[in-house]
């Protein structure tokens, strides 16, 4: 007896000694909605929520059952932060800059670094105070910032790169209380500790979905020594100790948009209360913030209670090529790209190019497809990877559409010039004779690339044509022109293919524009995923019409987002919330809706449907 | 007894049951001669040990790249195989190791198909931080 007490009483002073494992605060509790794209979430110490909306700019407070507006006009707010003070920390990413603002809406400091020798931030995602440091996420040029509390450079922390230490569009930070920092390194998909002084301390985690590795983790949080992290494309929260011991992972995709009882869709951050009673998980894509409460075993899920789970699910993300017969659309989650014949009752997959292994075939974030139909190759701009590849695809006869796997064969890969910053490049367009047009977001400028990507031209900022804070997001050829049209908030720049701006014109009544294609007849359609709708422009930039209202059924969007028109003028939108590709005709008049595995039309509506072929208006 | 029975198992795998066959294997190998590039830059020569490629065992692949204008050994490029089972999503569950053993010519140890079925194999060229790729189908059963 005496033996065995001696053996067992070390072990249990341990066990008492050591911290218990957090619990979980995974139980569903309040919903707020009607958020417009709340990426940045953040406690008071007296647990009042704050958030950022990138959509309009808004920096709100949860001040009793009322959101309270602290500031607006800020240029897509991001990651945000309450110091030991009760002000906030702003990155707003559209400026490059961090604000501090108090809770009463003055603005104390802005910080930017540009006259500093870190130089100007770039796209900055995420920001946290801890003590008398102030650390960022300096997304665009892959790196993380240390400063004072005046906002004076100390440190930089990283570079671009896939090693120990370096990062690929880092866009969340977090402080634990010992100094710590922890990084979502997005791209790399994993977290990176180091010490405060910059030293390396552990890797948590790659890609992949099983418990403990990620996909494109953005939001982090370190509230009582434990990492938390928003796994985006897993849409799931992960729970870390700072070494890298994997605690627990909850949260479960949601299907379709507005499933609540704990499914996530895209969290963007995340934010765990002081108190550590309260996880807040901000989704912009459903326009909402979740609360969760501490673990509770008694919780019962309670399953969606209106309409089944049922339509069209598949991944499609927001990249998308059409020429001819063939529409390529890029499935973030899933890391394929998916072929299509569009030209039939129901589009045919044809072949999908997967990611596998390490190797050139290992896809990270495509920004850019273009399928050139006349040389039947497929082009494809890696934004992660920092790479080009060109696939030849062999296409089955018009009248023998068959799948076949191994379709499509890589015949390159290539690196982007150093010139480039990856990180940045928001968006391409690839002219007919295999030039690029990278759109930097960092800074507004245009690389223009040869058919081996070597660099020819870099255009002078597009922010020497216009006085207030750019925000570029979509770039696309009209070939009747031979122009190149660059969407850049309410904006429509028109170039020629030398970089002279040609037209410069507003679009009205916009909330956020997000791609931009061109027409047969040189109409220029816009997806605006504040509005959830379509709208159809003149060349000039004369409002023809829209259509659209946020929702799940056919006509609907949820923040659509991609948008390509074909030569018979139809119009192929992808409805980027609900996973879904939607065709329309020139006046919005909607003609089919499919996913990777099944359509939808007129015809084979259910009887009582307002769209059904012969339905009454 | 015990023990000369472990020696002569041991002396078995050793022999047969290693990851990888022997380089004195007397397994003839088909070399499979012209496999062009996707783009069309190199030819690949590649030879397989076991051949045909046997499920679930660890075979080589030597390979040697040309220059396809010329037809001369690639004498500057890198490579890398892999392989992956298209209509599975899938690839390899072993990592192969590649070792340079002249100019332009490569030997693959380790390959294993872990699954009978339709398997393609990548040969991945690098030159001037361009990667080209030529691929082959093979059915395996």
């Amino acid at each position: 007896m005496v033996r065995r007490s001696s053996a067992i009483l070390p072990l249990v002073i341990t066990l008492l000694s050591s911290p218990l494992p957090a619990a979980p605060i995974d139980t569903p509790g309040t919903t707020h909605e009607e958020l417009d794209g709340p990426v940045g979430v953040a406690w008071t110490s007296d647990r009042n929520l704050v958030t950022a909306a990138s959509d309009t700019g808004d920096l709100m407070i949860k001040d009793g059952a009322q959101w309270r507006l602290i500031a607006s006009g800020l240029v897509r707010p991001l990651g945000i932060d309450v110091d030991q003070t009760g002000s906030v920390l702003v990155a707003e990413s559209g400026r490059h800059r961090i604000l501090r603002i108090n809770q009463e809406g003055t603005q104390t400091e802005v910080f930017d670094t540009k006259d500093t020798p870190m130089g100007p931030m770039r796209m900055p995602m995420d920001v946290h105070a801890h003590e008398d440091l102030i650390v960022v996420a300096d997304t665009g040029n892959d790196r993380i910032l240390v400063l004072d509390q005046q906002g004076a450079p100390l440190r930089v922390i990283g570079e671009r790169g896939t090693g120990p230490g370096q990062f690929r569009r880092p866009s969340g930070v977090a402080v634990l209380a010992d100094g710590r920092i922890a990084v979502a390194d997005t791209d790399n998909h994993r977290v990176q500790v180091f010490r405060g002084d910059g030293q390396l301390l552990a890797q948590i985690g790659s890609r992949g979905s099983h418990p403990g590795l990620m996909a494109q983790p953005s939001g982090i949080d370190a509230t009582g020594g434990v990492i938390r992290v928003a796994d985006q494309l897993n849409h799931r929260i992960q729970a870390f100790s700072p070494d890298g011991k994997f605690l627990h992972a909850w949260g479960m995709h949601a299907l379709k948009p507005r499933e609540g009882d704990g499914r996530i869709h895209y969290p963007a951050a995340i934010a765990v209360s002081e108190d550590e009673t309260r996880l807040a998980v901000a989704e912009p894509f459903e326009e909402r913030i979740q609360v969760f409460h501490q673990h509770d075993p008694g919780y019962e899920d309670a399953r969606p209670s209106g309409e089944p789970r049922s339509g069209v699910q598949s991944h499609f993300g927001p990249v998308v090529s059409l020429e001819d017969r063939i529409l390529v659309v890029w499935e973030p989650e899933s890391q394929v790209a998916l072929v299509f014949d569009h030209q039939r009752r129901s589009p045919i997959r044809l072949t999908s190019l997967w990611s596998n292994g390490d190797g050139p075939q290992s896809f990270g974030n495509l920004v850019a497809l273009d399928w050139d139909a006349v040389n039947g190759q497929l082009h494809m701009l890696d934004a992660a990877q920092g790479q080009y590849h060109a696939w030849t695809i062999s296409l089955p006869p018009p009248d023998e559409p068959r799948f076949d796997p191994d379709m499509g064969r890589l015949t390159s890969t290539r690196p982007l010039p150093a010139s480039t910053a990856p990180s940045r490049i928001l968006d391409a367009a690839r002219t007919p004779d295999g030039i690029w047009y990278l759109l930097d977001g960092g800074d507004g400028r245009v690389h223009v690339l040869g058919p081996s990507m070597e660099l020819l031209d870099i255009w002078e900022s597009l922010d020497e044509f216009v006085d207030d804070p750019l925000l570029p997001e979509a770039i696309v050829h009209d070939p009747a022109s031979d122009t190149l049209l660059i969407l850049s908030r309410s904006r429509v720049f028109r170039f020629d293919r030398s970089g002279s701006l040609t037209r410069l014109f507003e679009l009205n009544d916009m909330e956020r524009p997000d791609s931009i294609a061109v027409g047969v007849d040189g109409s220029i359609y816009v997806t605006d995923t504040g509005k959830h709708s379509v709208t159809r422009f003149d060349g000039n930039g004369s409002r023809i019409g829209s259509w659209g209202i946020r929702g799940t059924d056919h006509a609907q969007f949820w923040r659509p987002a991609g948008i390509v028109v074909d030569a018979d003028d139809r119009v192929f939108v992808l409805d980027h919330g609900n996973h879904r590709c939607q065709v329309f005709e020139p006046d919005g008049t909607w003609l089919m809706t499919f996913g990777a595995g099944r359509s939808y039309s007129p015809n084979n509506l259910p009887q009582g449907h307002p769209l059904r072929a012969g339905s009454t208006p | 007894m015990q023990t000369r029975l472990i020696v002569l198992l041991s002396v078995i795998l050793l022999t047969h049951g290693c990851s990888t066959p022997g380089p004195g294997s007397t397994e003839r190998a088909r070399l499979h001669s012209g496999l062009l590039s996707n783009d069309g830059t190199f030819i690949v020569e590649w030879e397989t040990n076991p051949d045909p490629i046997p499920v679930n065992e660890f075979f080589v692949i030597d390979a040697r790249v040309l220059d396809a204008g010329t037809g001369s050994p690639a004498a500057d490029v890198m490579l890398s195989v892999d392989a992956a089972m298209p209509q599975h999503r899938h690839g390899m569950n072993h990592t192969p190791a590649i070792e340079r053993v002249g100019p332009g010519h490569w030997r693959v140890q380790d390959m294993l198909f872990h699954m009978p079925g339709d398997w393609v194999i990548y040969f991945d060229i690098s030159r001037d931080e361009v990667i080209r790729r030529a691929q082959v189908s093979i059915e395996v059963d």
